[in-house]
């Protein structure tokens, strides 16, 4: 008796030990990846068609407004040159795979080979270096179809309302990523939707965290394009 | 012709009934709504780009060797509130707020491009505005900006750049003054609101007792030379944590950008590669 008691102490103090090991240690002897570029490291983005699904909602011209937005402030106060894709139907269905992909990637994964094909025959036709993906999903449900919703969205890990996603071009690696809730569009809004204003505020929270560009005047003279 | 029992027509209407009402439950009316379709078209700016001026070397001439010289104006010199670039009712409120904040320090703050919040201004209690900010945040900026020698850290950063003058040839001067430097509300004044780096420098090239060119680098929210990037923000809190970390980077990186400003403004003047 005391040999079994003796046998499941010493059972469960291994298994305990087990417990304290870390299961991810990298392998001894593993190569270390070339390093990806950071965001901040790109300057010319190549900026998608916003690839938007009105939902429920009513708003004429959210997509633009939401596309002038993210070009200012992309632009102007995070200092990348932005650039647009010269066929803008092919850009506007690769951004929709984009943002449908870049939802669930985790960062530095590359995206499958048809896109990344696509991303970068366009890119290269642009002359970018990143890719810039803007998807909004807005929600203009009444408090009974935010309840469902949010309880669907446990399940099955519904968008956020705004999202944004930066990508290598040369690699088709996912760089950046962020969604946020829009304060602003919280609530039924009625045609034509939030106002400029409110539409410029939800782009500053979703690129808020976006890293500036490395200054033109640091950078080097001839970056690969 | 026999007519059908009232019963049948009632159970056949209901059933009509259901299936309508399944099937309009079965199809949703956002799947067929048309995405507005748009062209990107590029919205123009509302930041203010300054010119940046060049001096040019002619060709048959070799490049110039300078002497560096960078300082920092003194003395309190505040100008109005700048309410030229008011643009929204936002930029309105931050700049009316900014303003108070201005004028109430107008004694005791650094020259400070107009609308900034003096960094002087951090240390005096009293002033409209401050109490957005908590104590140890803003002792944490004034602190770090205290330590950072912003105008050292561009001379040094220029006079690696320039070769040394040899021979006979007279140094060109390049002389850098910064007027202003500080932190910014960008579009309102909240604890949360992001802050941004400001900065206005003046560049002045002399030769001789001949001034070649005099051009301002204006790094500022709203504001700014053609070639200046735009200026790094932050919370306060995020330029204050981990001993004012990220404020003491985006000095440094400040003062690159000034030095390589100047430096790309006088592709006449002898740089090293």
């Amino acid at each position: 008796m005391v040999a079994v008691r003796f046998a499941l102490v010493a059972l469960l103090a291994l298994w305990l030990s087990a417990c304290g090991a870390g299961r991810d240690a990298p392998a001894s002897g593993a190569e270390p990846r070339p390093a990806a570029p950071r965001v901040g490291e790109l300057r010319r983005l190549l900026m998608l068609p916003v690839a938007y699904a009105p939902g429920s909602c009513r708003w004429p011209d959210a997509a633009l407004r939401l596309d002038q937005s993210a070009v200012l402030f992309v632009r102007d106060w995070r200092g990348y040159e932005v650039l647009r894709p010269a066929r803008t139907e092919p850009a506007r269905r690769l951004a929709i795979a984009l943002a449908e992909w870049a939802r669930d990637a985790d960062v530095d994964e590359r995206a499958p080979p048809p896109l990344r094909g696509e991303l970068g025959d366009l890119a290269r036709e642009a002359g970018a270096d990143g890719v810039l993906v803007l998807a909004a999903t807005p929600d203009c449900a009444g408090v009974t179809g935010k309840a469902l919703g949010a309880i669907t969205g446990v399940v099955a890990n519904a968008a956020a309302p705004l999202e944004g996603a930066v990508l290598d071009a040369r690699r088709g690696a996912l760089l950046w990523r962020n969604a946020v809730q829009p304060a602003l569009w919280e609530g039924a809004l009625p045609p034509p939707g939030p106002s400029p204003y409110a539409m410029q505020r939800a782009i500053e929270e979703l690129f808020q965290p976006l890293n500036n560009a490395v200054p033109a005047v640091l950078a080097p003279a001839t970056r690969p394009n | 012709m026999r007519a059908l029992p009232r019963s049948r027509i009632a159970a056949c209407g209901a059933a009509i009934l259901a299936c309508a009402l399944l099937a309009g439950c079965g199809s949703s009316p956002d799947d067929a709504a048309p995405v507005a379709g748009y062209q990107p078209r590029d919205p123009a700016s509302e930041i203010e780009r300054v010119p940046a001026r060049r001096l040019e070397r002619a060709h048959e001439l070799p490049p110039f060797p300078v002497t560096i010289a960078v300082r920092a104006a003194a003395g309190p010199d505040l100008g109005p509130v700048d309410r030229s670039r008011e643009k929204t009712v936002e930029e309105k409120r931050t700049l009316e707020g900014a303003g108070a904040i201005a004028t109430a320090l107008a004694a005791a703050a650094p020259p400070l491009y107009a609308g900034t919040i003096a960094l002087g201004s951090l240390l005096v209690p009293a002033a409209t505005g401050l109490e957005l900010y908590e104590r140890r945040y803003q002792n944490t900026i004034v602190r770090t900006l205290q330590e950072v020698d912003l105008p050292g850290q561009v001379r040094s950063a220029l006079v690696r750049r320039a070769v040394p003058p040899s021979g006979e040839a007279v140094p060109t001067g390049v002389s850098l003054t910064l007027r202003t430097f500080g932190l910014a509300p960008r579009s309102g004044t909240c604890a949360n609101c992001a802050i941004c780096i400001v900065a206005d420098a003046e560049l002045v090239v002399t030769q001789d007792g001949t001034e070649l060119l005099r051009d301002p680098l204006l790094l500022t929210p709203w504001r700014r030379s053609s070639d200046a990037p735009p200026p790094l923000c932050a919370t306060m809190k995020e330029f204050a944590d981990n001993d004012g970390r990220r404020l003491r980077d985006a000095i440094l990186e400040t003062a690159q950008v000034l030095a390589a400003m100047t430096v790309h403004r006088l592709p006449a003047a002898a740089w090293a590669e």
